[in-house]
């Protein structure tokens, strides 16, 4: 279990890593995130829980501006996040998502597709990427696969992929929406094991998962969430052994029954 | 913007907002300005004279060149769409059959009409029709219509058919050997059902494409509504407007089975609870609509 | 359910099929019923009326002959026979005549028989009113000059008077007058009679030029295996002529364009040739050149049009994917006009439209195949134009069935929309659309035969001509069939293997 990191207390001496002011996000007449206010401190690792519909998802990529804004504001890293053009890709090669369905680039191997971005966006020299990414590749464990296609490998192993492709940025946060839940059960151990040496290393990380495990074992925060707001924020522990509103204690109880 | 829109692009910020509001703007100046040469020339031509258009207030237009056309072209549509769909059904469902020479042979006969062109079939079933006296004078032309039309849309929708038979999961054939059905029955009260109610949104496309082929009639003496409106225009001297006419009700009426066959496929899809893999149906219905 | 859906069917097949049911035909004169075929668009000749009645002086002809045989006015029915499928109507007894200004000719026939002559006209030119270049047949050399598709008329001034003039041939009379007076041709050829009935129309703008250069004989066109009614109609003819009624029709319909006829010639009860059959040799060594031409054509039609379509139907897809909504809804409106309308009906859009009305032919028109230029380049354009629809759709659905995760992982990575598109959506569109563009590339092969109707040299128009001309129909079907199998087979073939060697690999 990993001992609470200083940024729970008050005092911050640098930016945080993202804030979150005001967040305001409406679908057509649904108002699905009703004025969020966030601070994620450098090397915090965050997991949000909550039933669907909550707006986990969608909170989770406003960070990175897949979903857009209604209201409010969001920084990365002291800088506030461009609406458009090139600030926007410029400022989200410093933010790697991994997404439920992989997303990996189904027509180039898994090499090549860890050193898509730094090459075509950082400029970098082909040879040097592709070692780097082989490196990657390695850390995530199945740098045995780099020359398969994507489709080729079993849902595990993309996911993996995905991690790497998303660490090959040099990312100063890591967004995970549900990075698990289209694994199957005997596959989803290798992930999560992948994303707890990343937050063992220092990477800020907000985690929208229902793995508890991992919240218990590998968070510094859980963040709980229902109809669009932040209903708990607080420890893991204090958390799981006692939520303090009825929605939290409804939603364990539900979930827990697994 | 609906989430939809999203597939390549940001949802827009300021900038990209005013970018397009100008893009928008120079586009409508131009079709302005095209639209504009278009009705000064149309108008020094004397096309959108009143003389030209008030000819279709009166009933002989309707009555003697019209009527018959439209009547014409839903006639032969109508019973070409009954033809093809009944004869594709079969040729669809005999391609997935057990025996080989049912197989190759339909494989065959859907391979040689999906070949060669509609206008061919009907030049020749008219000259064939008309040569061995097969039908009586006056039945002539929309026999060979209906047949040219028929016989080329039963190999679209066989295809259709097969390849919603093939999208249907193998535990579906599976299920009903183990039940101890007969081939046969198994295609015909579990297979094909299930098929064509997945290809039923391209079905209703090809009838749009049925209705569109009868045109090429006009090319073999038969009267349907391209030709009268032709007529229309050599009598009355107001070509431009009498085909304007008959391309409105053609647009309307194709229009009208493109929605019907999108609201059928909407149906469709919310009664399924597990999606039948879609790759395989959704790419033809671009295909079969040409 | 399924039987209930097929009884259904088939209950309304038999519905539809028995309401257009009416007697069947009877022979010609027996149980007093006629169909005779007349042209509708020749005043004072034969002229449908806009309340559906006839007039003109070969609907007056047709009656008499009828009320001789014993036939009555209300018991004759009237079909429209164009003069390119006189003969066709006939061989295949749609009509059981023709009185339609129909000349005599030695090639005619052959394929049908005639009673008469009733008339004697002469081939004249029309002309605008303020053109005085051309006064004769000769003066046509390089013009443009148009003609009723299948007439005599205009193969005799291009066999006798003026070998480099170009015909533009139209379906019917008023096609022509609508060409001269927009300035798509410069003059029109007809016989004398029809030509006056125009020319009294419009008399500022049209003029009768020079005179009569040959003599048109009109007969009534009849079945060629049918000798007593080619005497019966024969012996009405005479009546006619010598009862006065001739005359009497002649003052009322065409008196009073103050046209002077030629004298009536004696009818001419020749007898039938026998039939010429033709042999698969003879048919395949009188047409192996123009099959390959035409099917050279039916080539060049389907690779340009392959040109346009694919360039417009890219404009088309980036307009209805773009972020600019009115981008969006200009794409979307024209994808689904014109993929709603009949290709027939665009390209006459295309040839009336645009060639005549608006005045875009396209074509250098000093040159000396200015016409058939015209035809094929608009055939080009129709084509493509409305092919463009559905490679457009082709192409939004590769684009669209790229799952949406792959372009938001391409811009999480901090891709911008150019690299997005170039990297990461095409790549994968363009692989699953090979497929289908092969499918859009035969259909287009196919439509090439709609060309046809404007004019052009193509495949199916070949076709027609040989079947009418041969009367081996299984043999000409034969060759055509194989002609398009061997475009459009391997066509599919190749598409089919290079989608699978492009696919993305799983």
């Amino acid at each position: 279990m990993k001992a609470p990191a200083p940024a729970l207390e008050a005092t911050a001496t640098a930016a945080p890593m993202v804030e979150l002011r005001g967040i305001d996000k409406y679908f057509g007449a649904v108002h699905v995130l009703k004025s969020i206010d966030l601070e994620i401190p450098r090397g915090q690792v965050v997991v949000v829980l909550g039933p669907s519909g909550s707006g986990k998802s969608t909170l989770c990529r406003t960070i990175n501006r897949l979903e857009s804004v209604t209201s409010g504001s969001v920084s990365i890293d002291g800088q506030p996040l461009p609406v458009e053009g090139r600030e926007l890709s410029a400022l989200r090669a410093d933010v790697g998502m991994v997404f439920q369905q992989f997303n990996l680039f189904p027509h180039m191997t898994c090499q090549d597709n860890v050193a898509l971005a730094p090459r075509k966006v950082r400029g970098e020299n082909k040879h040097l990427a592709a070692q780097k990414a082989l490196e990657l590749l390695e850390r995530v464990g199945i740098a045995d696969q780099a020359h398969k296609y994507p489709l080729q490998l079993s849902g595990g192993q993309q996911q993996r992929v995905a991690i790497a492709r998303a660490l090959a940025m040099k990312p100063k946060v890591m967004l995970f929406d549900e990075p698990t839940s289209a694994l199957d059960p005997e596959m989803v151990n290798e992930v999560l094991d992948v994303m707890s040496a990343l937050a063992r290393d220092g990477m800020t990380m907000l985690v929208v998962t229902h793995e508890m495990g991992f919240a218990r074992q590998a968070a510094d925060r859980v963040i709980f969430m229902a109809d669009g707001s932040v209903v708990e924020d607080t420890t893991p522990a204090a958390f799981f052994a006692n939520p303090a509103t009825d929605r939290a204690r409804n939603f364990l109880a539900r979930v827990l029954q697994h | 913007m609906t989430h939809s829109d999203h597939v390549l692009f940001d949802e827009p910020g300021p900038a990209a907002l005013a970018r397009h509001r100008r893009l928008s703007l120079i586009f409508y100046l131009v079709v302005a300005a095209i639209a504009a040469w278009v009705g000064k020339t149309l108008w020094a031509d004397g096309q959108l004279a009143p003389e030209m258009w008030k000819p279709f207030l009166t009933e002989d237009m309707w009555t003697t060149f019209l009527l018959p056309g439209i009547r014409g072209t839903l006639v032969a549509a109508a019973i070409s769409i009954v033809a093809a769909v009944t004869l594709g059904i079969i040729l669809g469902a005999c391609r997935q059959s057990t025996s080989w020479v049912i197989r190759k042979a339909s494989g065959a006969i859907v391979d040689f009409f999906r070949a060669i062109p509609m206008l061919v079939l009907m030049i020749f079933f008219f000259a064939l029709y008309a040569g061995q006296a097969l039908f009586p004078v006056d039945y002539l032309a929309p026999a060979a219509v209906i047949s040219g039309l028929t016989l080329c849309n039963a190999a679209v929708i066989a295809e259709l058919v097969r390849s919603g038979i093939r999208a249907l999961p193998r535990g579906q054939t599976e299920a009903a050997e183990a039940l101890g059905l007969q081939p046969g029955h198994t295609m015909r009260r579990v297979l094909l059902p299930q098929a064509i109610s997945s290809m039923l949104p391209p079905m209703i496309a090809q009838m749009v494409v049925i209705l569109k082929d009868t045109a090429l009639g006009y090319q073999i003496t038969y009267i349907e509504v391209v030709r009268q409106g032709v007529q229309a225009g050599s009598t009355y001297s107001n070509y431009i407007p009498a085909l304007v006419v008959v391309a409105a009700f053609m647009v309307i009426v194709n229009f009208g089975l493109g929605r019907l066959a999108v609201a059928v496929e909407r149906r469709v899809r919310s009664g399924r609870r597990r999606s039948v893999p879609a790759a395989a149906g959704t790419k033809v219905p671009a295909l079969s609509q040409l | 359910m399924m039987k209930k859906v097929v009884v259904c069917l088939l209950a309304g097949l038999v519905v539809v099929l028995s309401a257009g049911c009416g007697s069947a035909a009877s022979g010609p004169g027996e149980g007093g019923h006629l169909t005779i075929g007349i042209t509708f668009d020749r005043p004072g000749m034969s002229l449908r009326n806009v309340d559906g009645s006839f007039s003109g002086f070969d609907v007056d002809v047709a009656r008499y002959v009828a009320n001789y045989m014993g036939v009555p006015p209300g018991n004759i029915e009237w079909k429209e026979t164009p003069p390119f499928q006189r003969e066709v109507m006939l061989q295949n007894r749609q009509v059981d005549m023709v009185v339609a200004a129909y000349s005599i000719t030695d090639a005619r026939k052959e394929k049908v028989s005639f009673a008469g002559p009733y008339f004697v006209a002469g081939q004249r030119l029309l002309v605008a009113s303020g053109d005085n270049s051309v006064n004769g047949p000769n003066d046509l050399n390089g013009k443009r000059l148009c003609a009723p598709t299948g007439s005599a008329p205009a193969q005799n001034i291009k066999k006798n008077y003026a070998q480099n003039t170009q015909l533009q041939e139209y379906d019917t009379n008023v096609a022509c007058i609508e060409a001269l007076r927009n300035n798509a041709v410069d003059a029109v050829t007809s016989d004398d009679a029809i030509l006056a009935g125009f020319a009294a129309g419009d008399p500022q703008r049209l003029r009768l030029a020079g005179p009569a250069f040959t003599t048109e004989k009109y007969g009534i066109g009849l079945n060629r295996h049918n000798d007593e009614l080619r005497s019966r109609v024969n012996d009405a003819i005479e009546h006619f002529v010598a009862d006065g009624s001739w005359q009497r029709a002649f003052d009322e319909n065409l008196g009073v364009s103050g046209y002077r006829p030629l004298p009536v010639q004696p009818v001419d009860r020749y007898t039938t040739a026998a039939d010429t059959s033709t042999s698969s040799r003879a048919v395949l060594a009188e047409y192996g050149g123009p099959v390959l031409a035409a099917f050279r054509t039916t080539i060049a039609l389907t690779v340009s049009a392959a040109v346009v379509a694919v360039l417009l139907g890219l404009v088309l897809v980036v307009m209805r994917l773009s972020p600019v909504a009115s981008l969006r809804r200009a794409g979307t409106i024209y994808v689904e006009i014109v993929r709603n309308t009949p290709l027939t009906l665009i390209l006459l859009f295309c040839s009336f439209g645009l060639a005549q009305t608006l005045g875009l032919t396209m074509v250098d028109s000093t040159s000396s195949t200015s016409l058939a230029d015209s035809a094929f380049r608009l055939s080009v354009l129709g084509l493509g134009a409305y092919t463009a629809t559905f490679v457009c759709e082709v192409l939004r659905a590769g684009v669209n069935t790229v799952a949406r995760g792959q372009s938001e992982a391409a811009r999480a990575l901090g891709l911008g929309f150019g690299r997005t598109l170039g990297l990461v959506i095409l790549p994968q569109a363009l692989r699953s659309v090979i497929g289908p563009l092969g499918t859009v590339l035969i259909a287009l092969t196919k439509n090439s035969t709609i060309a046809s109707i404007i004019g052009v040299a193509e495949a199916s128009l070949l076709m027609k001509e040989m079947v009418e001309n041969t009367g081996a129909l299984l043999l000409v079907g034969a060759i055509i069939a194989i002609g398009f199998m061997c475009l459009t087979l391997p066509t599919g073939q190749l598409f089919e293997f290079l989608a699978k060697k492009y696919s993305v690999k799983s």
